[in-house]
């Protein structure tokens, strides 16, 4: 197969080359996207390698998909898209999210803000949250990352707010040990 | 599951992470292409597999359907032809002789056939006062088996046209033969037709008219020679008068040329071919009927249909699964021996071919058509019923990707002598 395509072509030329099935296309703009992509599911993730198979997951369906996408968004934001919903169906399939009615055990006050996270550097959040148990880990990224609410997040999830609002709670009374934990040991 | 569009506002964190941008791993590409290899990129086009298994029973019935009618209505090849053709496009299928020696030709008219039977109320005409029931054919051969040759000439139907289209003079004719024959060799039966003419005639003061003229001028005007023109002109069923006009007394017996007819037989095709595609190949191996519509002198029609069995490695998941798919094919329109097209429906129209091809002495095919590949193999093999020896035909078809979807395709087929007439299916994958 003949390279016709060059890194430095635009997104359409390689949207053009993907529809085609140019491999060489293909690995091009897998190449330009995969540090944005890759950032969505490494906080979706437990670990690396399962952050990859979720991002390859979600190419192949970007590759499926691209000769429907009109151009008249963000191609980030429409790849995110689908990244992000193959990494919930991922979690979704893997994990079993268990309700948590006993909402006594929520904690009124949130020790750790989302503004103390901002401090840090995101390979160092993600490894902090890779820590964390999956449905936990989940909720705390729809709502703190990616801004989802939590009737939101309970549809997405098939669980309740209540149970969604402990996963956050939890979260960060454990992200805040992560993080004070990793603090003590560079101090 | 439906996820709301609605664009929420950034979130500090989300800001943070939408910074991020990790650097590239190779082997992550190297994992996305064992993946893209394994699963393609475009699902194969089709019906559910559901779907997709009735479709194949449908088509499965068709099959056998047909091959049990091409085995009940004929064991040979040629077989179960709605149309026939006629050589050199004379409508001769049946010629009469007279045997000179008196023994049987090659097919003897029973007796019974030409069995006369006295009509007084149309005792005017010799021809309708016999009542040829049919004429009947003991076949010899594989060409008097063919379904044309069962049919029977119906001699009221002939009677009729004869009637219809045969003015008085023309019964005249006719009454003036009885009469010369009944002076040679038969005065009482014409005598008794004359009678009876008379008798008619009372009756029918027009036709008593046009009859008393007639025979007034045919002095005048049917002159012996006149006489022997009309009689061997042929009508519209390709006999002559003469033909039709066998007196009992007279030895004649019917003869058939065999090979002025020739039947456009019900196709059975094979083919295999190897077919290539930017993401795989295939080998398909092809069985298929063609039955033809409606054949005229200059024009056919055909419908075929067919089942594929097919090996590809499109999909590596499923490699060399043997594939059922739908081959229902072809309708097919060709001047004869010349160009014709034909618009193939292959796997339920979801890969629809339209073809434009040459196949007199080859095959060159110019199609278009909905499918992915690129090209293909052909290798077909003839019937081996259809002619003695062996033939083929090999083909070679280059497509153009006009885009995703629509290929422009030149496809180039050689052919021995009767391969001419195979009708390539073209299924492609």
């Amino acid at each position: 197969m003949a390279n016709l395509f060059t890194s430095t072509d635009s997104d359409a030329q390689l949207i053009e080359g993907c529809v085609m099935e140019n491999r060489f296309a293909q690995k091009y703009l897998y190449e330009r996207y995969f540090g944005k992509l890759v950032s969505v599911t490494y906080r979706y993730a437990r670990d690396r390698q399962e952050a990859l198979d979720i991002l390859n997951q979600s190419f192949l369906k970007i590759f499926q998909s691209l000769n429907r996408y009109q151009d008249t968004g963000s191609l980030l934001g429409w790849m995110k898209t689908i990244v992000l919903r193959t990494a919930l169906n991922h979690i979704r399939n893997k994990e079993n999210f268990v309700n948590i009615d006993d909402v006594v055990h929520l904690k009124e006050e949130h020790p750790l803000s989302s503004e103390a996270l901002l401090g840090f550097e995101v390979e160092y959040i993600i490894q902090a949250l890779q820590q964390l148990p999956a449905a936990t880990r989940t909720v705390f990224s729809l709502f703190e990352i990616d801004g989802y609410k939590h009737q939101e997040i309970a549809d997405m999830l098939n669980i309740s707010v209540g149970t969604s609002k402990w996963h956050l709670s939890e979260a960060k009374t454990r992200l805040q040990k992560i993080l004070k934990l990793r603090t003590q040991i560079e101090s | 599951m439906r996820y709301k569009k609605n664009k929420r506002p950034p979130t500090p964190l989300g800001e943070l992470f939408d910074k991020a941008d990790f650097p590239f791993e190779p082997t992550a590409w190297s994992q996305m292409e064992t993946l893209l290899s394994e699963v393609p990129v475009h699902k194969k086009r089709g019906f559910s597999g559901a779907k997709r298994i009735i479709g194949f029973l449908v088509l499965g019935i068709m099959l056998i359907g047909g091959s049990i009618s091409v085995l009940k209505e004929n064991k040979s090849l040629f077989v179960n032809s709605s149309s026939f053709n006629v050589d050199n496009e004379k409508i001769v299928p049946v010629h009469f002789t007279e045997n000179p020696k008196g023994g049987p030709s090659v097919f003897e008219a029973k007796k019974d056939v030409f069995e006369t039977k006295k009509d007084n109320n149309h005792a005017l005409n010799p021809i309708v006062n016999s009542t040829y029931k049919s004429l009947h054919y003991t076949p010899k051969s594989n060409y008097a088996n063919s379904s044309f040759m069962s049919k029977k000439i119906n001699y009221s139907t002939f009677k009729n046209t004869m009637l219809s289209k045969q003015n008085i003079e023309f019964k005249a004719q006719n009454e003036y033969k009885l009469l010369e024959n009944s002076q040679n060799d038969n005065q009482f039966y014409a005598s008794n037709n004359i009678k009876s003419f008379s008798e008619e005639t009372k009756k029918d003061s027009v036709l008593n008219t046009k009859i008393t003229k007639s025979v007034n001028e045919i002095d005048n005007v049917l002159t012996p020679q006149y006489f022997e023109q009309k009689l061997t002109q042929k009508t519209d069923f390709g006999l002559t008068i003469e033909d039709v006009y066998v007196p009992e007394k007279r030895n004649y017996y019917a003869t058939i040329e065999p090979l002025t007819i020739t039947e456009t037989p019900t196709e059975i095709n094979s083919e295999f071919s190897f077919d290539f595609a930017p993401y795989g190949w295939a080998m398909d191996k092809m069985r298929a009927i063609q039955r033809p519509l409606w054949q005229g002198k200059k024009h056919q029609f055909y419908l075929g249909y067919g089942i594929v069995g097919d090996i590809s490695s499109f999909n590596l998941k499923y490699a060399r699964r043997i594939t059922p798919l739908m081959g229902l094919s072809a309708f097919y329109y060709q001047a004869k021996d010349n160009f014709g097209f034909y618009i193939d429906f292959s796997n339920l129209g979801l890969e629809t071919q339209f073809y434009l091809v040459n196949r007199r002495h080859f095959e060159c095919v110019l199609s278009i058509s909905y499918a992915h590949e690129w090209g293909s193999l052909t290798y077909q093999p003839v019937h081996p019923e259809f002619k003695s020896g062996f033939a083929f035909g090999a083909g070679l078809e280059l497509r153009y990707c006009l885009n995703q979807n629509w290929n422009l395709g030149l496809r180039l087929d050689t052919k021995k002598e009767l391969a001419n007439l195979l009708l390539q299916l073209g299924y492609r994958f």
